[in-house]
């Protein structure tokens, strides 16, 4: 199984008849959204990261990028309504300087992109994790030297994040009742509370860095085999 | 605290959380998260402070309480 990411840069795509076209993409609702944003850098992030889910759909389906419907689930996140049901998956993801959708034959996906100079200092994001992860990513960042908890701070952020995604629920599933291995080996282990009604069987994590400052995490629920990745920066309508 | 102390509690958790907005046109009945860019992790943040500074405890099944202003200060009546 093959899982596609797709890369933007929103504040790189600055050529006025291109985000022009964007918009046209874009749906009613999804440009009343935009619109509610105050900041230019928040609205130019939404449309880079609606057209992106458009143009990158229709590689996967004969649908032109206008045409997807999308709908959200109970919990807000986008699916696609029609007018076909793509074989693939995805989800999107956006950050500061950084949209990513990820697309694939799989279950379930998802993914997140935090930038690690994002608001935040370092002893607030203590307290965030003691607040909200599990005891024994807790433990396991307090016994790293403090110039490293940043770091790991940010894999248990985009991990528990792409998992929540990809269950559709968003911060509704509780952050603390299931816990991420960082330390055993190469591979990242899971476990989860019996409350959370999932297991790791066919739950398969990645997670690397782009540039200086961004750090993803992909979770995809797929019983059997191998999860491959295959990267690539794309600009809608023109890559 | 009566509705619009509760307002300006919440407005002040969030300008720690983001110091460059501006709330003047804010927006009462509209989502927070899309008129100032919120993400989950500012979402938890204000979650937190909540906590930290007024003793409310807000479990993850309200969280969708959290909406808008409105919707927050309704849920937060008679809380703080």
């Amino acid at each position: 199984m093959t899982i596609d990411i797709y890369l933007a840069c929103p504040e790189e795509i600055t050529d006025s008849a291109l985000l022009a076209l964007y918009e046209n993409l874009l749906s009613a609702d999804e440009v009343a959204r935009m619109k509610r944003f105050r900041f230019p850098q928040h609205r130019q992030q939404h449309l880079v990261t609606r057209a992106l889910a458009r143009a990158v759909l229709s590689q996967y389906a004969d649908v032109p990028p206008e045409c997807w419907v999308f709908t959200q689930n109970e919990y807000g996140r986008p699916e696609v309504a029609g007018p076909v049901v793509p074989e693939v998956k995805f989800n999107l993801t956006h950050t500061d300087g950084l949209v990513a959708c990820a697309v694939g034959k799989a279950e379930q996906i998802g993914i997140d992109a935090e930038n690690l100079d994002r608001r935040l200092a370092q002893g607030e994001l203590l307290e965030l994790a003691e607040r909200y992860f599990a005891p024994s990513e807790c433990a396991a960042l307090r016994k790293l030297p403090a110039e490293k908890r940043r770091e790991r701070f940010f894999a248990y952020w985009t991990l528990k994040e792409s998992y929540i995604k990809a269950r559709g629920r968003g911060i509704s599933l509780p952050l603390g009742k299931f816990a991420f291995d960082l330390d055993s080996g190469d591979s990242i282990g899971i476990s989860i509370e019996p409350e959370l009604d999932d297991t790791p069987a066919g739950w398969h994590f990645s997670r690397w860095q782009e540039g200086e400052a961004h750090r993803l995490a992909l979770a995809v629920h797929h019983p059997g085999g191998e999860m491959k990745i295959d990267k690539r920066w794309f600009t809608p309508l023109i890559s | 605290m009566d509705r619009e102390e509760i307002r300006e509690a919440v407005l002040a958790i969030i300008a720690d959380i983001a110091p460059d907005e501006d709330f003047d046109s804010l927006k009462d009945d509209e989502p927070l998260r899309d008129q100032l860019g919120l993400d989950s992790m500012d979402f938890l943040d204000i979650v937190m402070e909540l906590r930290k500074q007024h003793k409310v405890e807000v479990p993850e099944d309200d969280y969708k309480e959290l909406i808008s202003l409105t919707s927050t200060v309704n849920y937060l009546e008679g809380k703080m």
